[in-house]
């Protein structure tokens, strides 16, 4: 697909799958489009050319409601105007469930929001309010409300960013673990090291192309990470062989320059 | 008839007090209203009032028929439009003010905003150049209150963004634009007669609210109230930010016009009826907000049923307080304002955090 802003083009030629109960990450420079892949698959912004193809339809053609019921997005923690319960707020997953004009939810919907809290372990927030949690709980009260919305994919827009080292490693095993029981994650990430950590696939991103596509170990090199983010690193393989990226330069600084 | 389907709608997860205040201020307005019937410058006693009401009910005269008459006469021609008309106008800015609050995600927001009170004002000082007549008055503050929002989405449109940011500075533009011209209108009026009606309409009043008005208005008004109200759960997720709600599956433009519509069709009908009422759609939205939180489903008609026991109280008090009545408009600032303040000191569990 591809798509510009105005006369500047942000995607050139995109194009991926992403096959089911996987987690694909999108690693990539600011700027480089990832934001903007999201917002097209979400059907938010819609491409200039191509197209997203959900099960063989097309995502453009689908109503609010049925893409809703299918796809669910995560955004980045964030804080509201007003002083919802935490349990109002994942509710909200099952508008699309329920006539537009009915104020109620029934019993089992209910169920649905108490078990998506569950499952991400805020049960014991629900009667909490939203703005008065914590960053790292906000965010998980946000993937329940995903969960709520039913759907098989979820959408994640760097949703580690804003938590603490704890938090990140908690939320990228919750992640896992959903992928385990069959949804399909996408995720854009800034840390290499979450992409080799939680993802099955990695797409790595550069000036509104891909540049190259595959398993973390395999797409995600010395090379192209500097291509990147134009930094020197080192890929590091830990005997546990979890694989981890640290920047090479910082030995070669030159004398004096940090006291 | 709403009572039982939102209480119980929120019983899991709301704090009980949220209905309950729900409730109360169901039964509150009830009482007040009938209260207020008997309340003004020709007094009727509770006692009265009561036997007044079974005798009509039941056929059976328990008032001597002279007093009879009378009091059908107050009550019906003068107290019961004004009762109704205030009912309906608190319930109806409050209302508003609580639904552009939630979608503009901003508490600070009034039914004002995108310009309908300014086009209201400028449209009825208008049809007051034109001639005398109330009909004329009525009608030119509607359509000027409609054209003033016409014109902020036209604006809005024109840059292509559907952003509430555009919505906002169009709406700026609008107030700015219709206040400026209403300043022309008073210039060019006869400062004897035309000039003193323009000021004293823009201080809202509920006196010259007749039965006739009332019975026509009343319809649309509830229907509009109405409108927003069953939007209640699409602005719990429309406060979330468009790009989410239409994740979750709102309709954001489909939403966001209806809120729009609505919102300006009762905010317009409101000014016709009695002028400029201030303050109501501000502060009223964020008194309920304290009592029952948030949760839109159960703000919309808490807003609405306080909105309209504030104004009956208010009314009341302008009624009686003074030799020579406050003008309503008025009346609602001066309260309004205290009221204000104190409610954001405790704004935290309001909207603050």
């Amino acid at each position: 697909m591809n798509f510009s802003y105005g006369t500047r083009l942000v995607l050139d030629a995109v194009s991926f799958s992403v096959p089911r109960g996987r987690v694909l990450s999108l690693l990539g420079p600011n700027g480089c489009g990832k934001s903007t892949v999201i917002k097209i698959m979400l059907g938010l912004l819609r491409p200039h050319g191509g197209a997203v193809w959900l099960d063989g339809c097309d995502v453009s053609r689908l109503s609010i409601r049925d893409r809703a019921r299918r796809m669910a997005y995560v955004p980045q923690a964030h804080t509201l105007s007003f002083p919802y319960r935490v349990s109002e707020v994942v509710l909200m997953g099952r508008f699309a469930h329920r006539r537009v004009f009915q104020q109620t939810y029934s019993a089992q919907e209910y169920r649905v929001v108490r078990d998506a809290m569950e499952r991400v372990g805020i049960a014991h927030l629900a009667g909490r309010i939203y703005t008065e949690i914590s960053g790292g709980e906000r965010q998980l009260a946000l993937i329940a409300r995903a969960l709520a919305q039913g759907a098989e994919i979820l959408v994640m827009d760097e949703p580690v960013s804003g938590l603490d080292f704890g938090n990140q490693w908690r939320l990228l095993r919750e992640v896992r673990a959903l992928a385990a029981e069959g949804l399909t994650v996408l995720k854009s990430t800034h840390f290499p090291d979450h992409a080799f950590l939680s993802s099955d696939e990695v797409i790595l991103m550069h000036e509104g192309k891909i540049l190259a596509q595959g398993r973390p170990e395999e797409a995600m090199t010395k090379d192209r990470l500097h291509l990147l983010y134009g930094v020197e690193v080192n890929i590091l393989t830990q005997e546990s062989g979890i694989r981890c990226c640290v920047p090479a330069g910082l030995g070669n600084r030159p004398k004096g320059s940090v006291r | 008839m709403g009572v039982g389907i939102i209480s119980w709608g929120v019983r899991r997860f709301a704090p009980p007090a949220g209905a309950l205040w729900f409730l109360g201020l169901f039964f509150g307005l009830g009482g007040l209203a009938v209260a207020s019937l008997g309340i003004g410058r020709y007094g009727i006693s509770a006692s009265e009032l009561a036997r007044f009401v079974l005798s009509l009910a039941s056929d059976v005269p328990l008032i001597e028929p002279a007093r009879y008459d009378e009091l059908q006469n107050v009550i019906f021609h003068v107290r019961l439009p004004r009762v109704v008309a205030a009912i309906l106008i608190g319930a109806g800015l409050s209302a508003s003010g609580a639904a552009f609050q939630a979608m503009f995600r901003n508490p600070l927001v009034s039914p004002g905003l995108l310009g309908v009170l300014a086009g209201a004002s400028f449209g009825a000082a208008v049809a007051m150049l034109l001639g005398d007549r109330w009909i004329l008055v009525q009608a030119g503050a509607f359509a000027g209150g409609l054209v003033a929002v016409c014109v902020t989405l036209g604006l809005a449109r024109i840059y292509q963004a559907d952003s509430l940011l555009m919505l906002v500075l169009g709406g700026i533009i609008s107030t700015g634009l219709f206040t400026s011209l209403l300043s022309i209108v008073k210039a060019l009026a006869d400062p004897y007669n035309q000039l003193p009606a323009i000021v004293f309409w823009l201080m809202g009043r509920l006196s010259a609210v007749d039965a006739a008005t009332v019975s026509a208005l009343s319809i649309p008004i509830l229907a509009g109230i109405a409108i927003l109200l069953l939007l209640g759960k699409a602005l719990n997720v429309l406060s979330m930010g468009d790009e989410e709600a239409l994740t979750l599956g709102v309709n954001v433009p489909l939403a966001r016009g209806a809120v729009i519509l609505a919102a300006t069709f009762v905010s317009a009908l409101t000014v016709s009826m009695a002028g400029m009422i201030a303050w109501v759609g501000l502060v009223i939205p964020h008194v309920a907000r304290l009592l029952v939180g948030p949760d839109n489903r159960l703000l919309l008609p808490s807003s609405a049923l306080l909105g309209a026991a504030f104004l009956l109280v208010v009314d009341d008090v302008a009624r009686v307080s003074f030799s020579s009545e406050i003008p309503i408009g008025v009346a609602t600032e001066l309260i309004g304002i205290p009221l204000f303040i104190a409610v954001l000191r405790r704004g935290r569990a309001g909207w603050l955090t």
